[in-house]
């Protein structure tokens, strides 16, 4: 458009400067096509790790970008079909990594579509794009959801007794600091006063197995079962309790700690309940 | 919530920087209010950037464009034509710059730079103002490519660079459209204000007016001989032709400064004394078939057998539609009107510099047979003024048996009295050529070419004064005249019987130096050359260097106006029927096509070759050293032959190099095959052994 009129301009007045800078413009438009092009070809794409995540909220997608050449590469845009677009730069840096949030709704396993990198560099008038398929893929946890259910073997309600069993770990006295001890049992205020660091001792009275079992929760959908095991097995890894899952078609033996946590999400993530 | 936009830092830098770049020209011709409120307006958006202030409401901006446009309207009186589109447009420019919300918004206010860039070039088309026009489109450009770059991309001069590099690869593209892509006439004509002043000679001659102009080095006109440049004396550009004197000043009252283009045979009708039928139909017949040209040409030199001059003048505006020429001009261009007096006239006053082809041939007779009115005009005198002047002349006359030989009379008395050529003359009253020829003598073209004027219509000679410029300064390495206001002089013509108009330079006659060599040398003794200008580069032409330098600027001045702003389209029809032998469209079509690929193929070629990288280790460099010394002994190396294979056959040929060679080749493989040498220390104390081997194998 700028150009045409400047084009006009330059004939109407007959004057070649105005013509010339008319012409700067169109082959500089043209020259677009080969640097847009430019910014995207040659670019190394990997695909990096995935972060799993809970329904509703959003899973992350590691993607690398590296060059090969000395080519600068500027303002690349990163998408998914319903993430938030990243912008990178390989700039000085040969590689950069983009961290892309996809929201995940469904339990089960995720493959987002194919990888969508644009690019509208130097000119803003172009733009490059490309799509790759890179075959990634998350699990998608079920939505923690609470419900309550009754323990059978106290009788007493699950939250109860939870309560009661966080209530075991009751405050049993204070000890020298040793190193090892958590952070977050060091008693602040004794130090404070100048007493020199100490940590808080807890007994844990009960080591009470818990199974969190498929038919404690009767009458409920099969999603609405597992988001209230996942709920459950959230919340007892909180308190670092000692608990096992029961499902139709799988067991995991009782145990405490992070993998086990994994492990425990993961099978109600990939949990299937239509044969 | 709506998230603001956020100009890239990189492009706002560039943004503001181009903005108070592409306002600086325009600057002492807009308002000084506005540019003001230009930079006001930039610093409203620096503090907007910088968080503290906020982007201004609809309605403030409602009544900013309001005021503005008001403002403009109070300046200029109108807000139509260009002067005033500048200034609407720089406002327009300005106020975006507070409504930048969205990348768009942003965009435009790119574009809108690029356009003020360029509304520059309608007023200047020097070569200053081009670079600096290359400078801001930089910027500008700077900023364009900052407003595609990541938010997080911070150095601006890498930006900076990045926008020189993409502007120099789209130069070749910029000059074959330059060259290539057609020319078309004006769509609409548009009014420049003629309100800028112009120097140049005005169309009345008293005494102490051409003197002002002598003080002035400024270009007038340039000119370029496909001859060899004339000799100076022949240098007289006719530009005005003045009849009308009132026994003080002398005015231009042309019998006939109408048009006769086109309407030319009518005239020579009404005017059976217009001769040149011939002229005029060279002249039709020029824009109807340019091959043409040759042929007539011819047909005029014959009979003749006179000079013929092919120049081309490219002069500075004068706010007038004066055209200087030689004597007897043939106007190649259909807007030059030959008048009655044989000067040219353009169409319109000319505020630009402009540029016309012409040929002139010197010497041919005119106005044979003098028309009646022709003749009153050219001896018409006010009664009552300069009695004495009055009765020298008729008694001269008396005595003298023809014309000419009064004149010679006349010229030899002012060769032999005591006139002085000089700038400074004394003041003269109301008989002034009395005072001047009898009691002062001292004056310059405009006395002389008065007085002279005067004695011969005081005896019923027909005689006009010309003015115009004569001689000019040459520059050799363009094979052209420089012409300068200060070159500008007064002469005569004299109608002769069965001669017509002759020329008559009376000042030729009191300094023939003026004549020949020009106006500075016949001042050499007098300082008041450009004594006015102290600082100008003209009044020190005579020393050397600067006198080279000065031309030498001239030069590269003079080629940037003809070969850039002067391309206009007859000057591409001339170049591509050059080239292709016709003007046809569809061959520039091809031409465009055929180098807009090479030129894209090229830069995509240059863009996206991966050099390989072929680093050559020290060592290799060594042994292929080495190689290459045996390859000269007459042993070279196979293709594919391995180091070792090729020190076994170059031992056996040569046993006496046997254990160098075994060195050498041990160490190489060493150095360039094995990790046994893991030590730095090791690899150098290798490196070195080898390179030392290597120095001292002789092989004879």
């Amino acid at each position: 458009m700028l150009v045409i009129a400047l084009f006009f301009g330059g004939v109407n007045y007959q004057n070649s400067l105005i013509l010339a800078m008319c012409f700067l413009l169109a082959s500089l438009g043209q020259l677009a096509t080969l640097h847009t092009y430019r910014n995207l070809s040659g670019l190394c794409i990997q695909a990096g790790h995935s972060d799993n995540a809970f329904a509703g909220d959003k899973a992350a997608f590691y993607i690398t970008l590296s060059r090969m050449g000395k080519r600068r590469y500027e303002a690349l845009k990163i998408t998914w079909e319903d993430s938030v677009p990243q912008v990178l730069d390989l700039l000085d840096n040969v590689e950069a990594q983009a961290k892309i949030f996809i929201p995940v709704d469904i339990r089960g396993a995720y493959k987002p579509g194919r990888l969508k990198i644009e690019t509208s560099y130097p000119m803003g008038i172009l733009k490059a794009w490309t799509l790759i398929d890179l075959d990634m893929e998350c699990l998608v946890y079920p939505k923690p959801i609470f419900i309550d259910f009754m323990n059978e073997s106290s009788q007493q309600s699950m939250e109860g007794m939870l309560t009661n069993a966080s209530g075991d770990d009751d405050f049993d006295g204070l000890r020298k600091y040793v190193i090892g001890d958590s952070l977050k049992q060091v008693s602040w205020k004794n130090m404070a006063r100048g007493q020199g660091m100490h940590s808080k001792m807890f007994v844990a009275y009960a080591e009470e197995t818990i199974w969190l079992d498929w038919n404690y929760f009767p009458n409920k959908e099969t999603e609405l079962r597992l988001s209230a095991l996942c709920y459950w097995v959230l919340k007892l890894s909180e308190t670092n309790q000692l608990y096992g899952l029961r499902l139709p078609d799988n067991e995991i033996q009782p145990a405490t700690g992070l993998a086990h946590k994994i492990r425990c999400l993961e099978t109600l993530a990939r949990f299937n309940s239509s044969p | 919530m709506k998230i603001i936009y956020q100009i890239p830092r990189n492009s706002l830098v560039w943004l503001l920087t181009a903005q108070v770049a592409v306002i600086i020209p325009h600057i002492s011709r807009i308002p000084w209010w506005l540019t003001a409120i230009s930079f006001a307006c930039a610093f409203w958006r620096i503090q907007v950037f910088r968080g503290l202030w906020r982007f201004p409401g609809k309605m403030l901006r409602f009544a900013f464009v309001l005021i503005g446009a008001a403002g403009v309207l109070y300046s200029f009186g109108t807000i139509l034509g260009a002067p005033a589109g500048v200034a609407l447009l720089i406002m327009a420019f300005s106020f975006k710059l507070l409504e930048m919300h969205t990348l768009r918004d942003a965009f435009l206010v790119v574009l809108l730079s690029y356009f003020v860039i360029a509304m520059n070039f309608l007023f200047e088309q020097s070569m200053s103002h081009a670079f600096y026009g290359a400078i801001c489109f930089l910027i500008v450009t700077a900023a364009m490519l900052g407003l595609n770059q990541s938010r997080s991309h911070w150095q601006p001069f890498r930006t900076f660079k990045t926008s020189g590099l993409i502007i120099l690869q789209s130069i070749p593209l910029m000059i074959v459209l330059f060259i290539l892509v057609p020319r078309f006439g004006p769509l609409w004509t548009l009014d420049f204000g003629n309100s800028n002043s112009y120097t140049g000679l005005s169309d009345t001659m008293t005494p102490g007016d051409i003197a002002s102009l002598s003080k002035s080095p400024k270009l007038a006109f340039r000119a370029s001989f496909e001859q060899d440049i004339p000799d100076n004396r022949q240098l007289y550009w006719r530009t005005l032709m003045l009849y009308d004197f009132d026994g003080r000043t002398w005015r231009a009252g042309s019998p006939n400064d109408q048009s006769k283009n086109g309407k030319s045979k009518n005239d020579s009708q009404h005017d059976p004394e217009y001769s040149f039928q011939w002229l005029h139909d060279y002249q039709q017949n020029f824009y109807q078939d340019t091959k043409t040209l040759e042929a007539i040409k011819d047909t005029i030199k014959k009979p003749e057998d006179k000079p013929v001059y092919n120049y081309q003048v490219i002069m500075e505006p004068t706010g007038q539609n004066y055209i200087f020429a030689l004597d007897m001009p043939f106007s190649e261009k259909g807007n030059l009107i030959l008048t009655r007096d044989y000067l040219l006239r353009n169409k319109e006053p000319i505020f630009q510099r402009f540029d016309y082809s012409l040929m002139s041939i010197p010497g041919l007779e005119t106005d044979i047979k003098l028309p009646d009115y022709l003749r009153e005009k050219a001896t018409a005198l006010p009664k009552n003024s300069n009695h004495r002047s009055r009765a020298l002349a008729q008694k001269w006359r008396s005595q003298a048996r023809t014309d000419e030989e009064y004149i010679n009379k006349i010229l030899y008395w002012f060769n032999q009295k005591n006139f002085v050529y000089t700038l400074r003359p004394p003041l003269l009253g109301r008989h002034s050529v009395d005072e001047f020829f009898f009691d002062t003598q001292r004056g310059f073209c405009a006395h002389y070419a008065g007085a002279f004027a005067f004695l011969l219509r005081s005896v019923n000679i027909p005689v006009r004064v010309v003015a115009g410029y004569q001689g000019g300064e040459i520059n050799t390495l363009g094979n052209y005249v420089l012409v300068h206001q200060f070159d500008a002089h007064a002469w005569v013509e004299v109608w002769l019987k069965n001669r017509g108009w002759v020329r008559f330079d009376p000042t030729g006659a009191v300094s023939p130096l003026r004549v020949e060599r020009g106006i500075e040398d016949a001042l050499s003794d007098e300082d008041s050359f450009l004594e006015g200008s102290f600082f100008s580069a003209s009044r020190y032409r005579k020393i050397p260097l600067i006198g080279l330098i000065r031309l030498r600027l001239d030069y590269i001045n003079y080629l940037w106006h003809t070969k850039v702003v002067g391309y206009q389209s007859q000057q591409q029809f001339n170049l591509i029927t050059k080239w292709f032998g016709v003007f046809s469209y569809e061959k520039i079509a091809l031409a465009l096509i055929i180098s807009g690929m090479i030129i894209m193929g090229f830069l995509a070629l240059i863009l996206f070759f991966k050099r390989p990288i072929r680093k050559i280790d020290p060592a290799t460099k060594l042994y292929l050293k080495y190689c290459k010394k045996l390859q000269n002994a007459g042993y070279p190396r196979l293709p594919g032959e391995s180091p070792r294979d090729y020190g076994v056959r170059v031992s056996t040929a040569r046993p006496n190099l046997k254990s160098t060679v075994e060195r050498i080749t041990t160490l190489y493989i060493a150095l360039a095959y094995t990790d046994k040498l893991q030590n730095e220390n090791q690899k150098h104390k290798a490196m070195n052994s080898l390179s030392k081997a290597i120095r001292k194998i002789q092989i004879s």
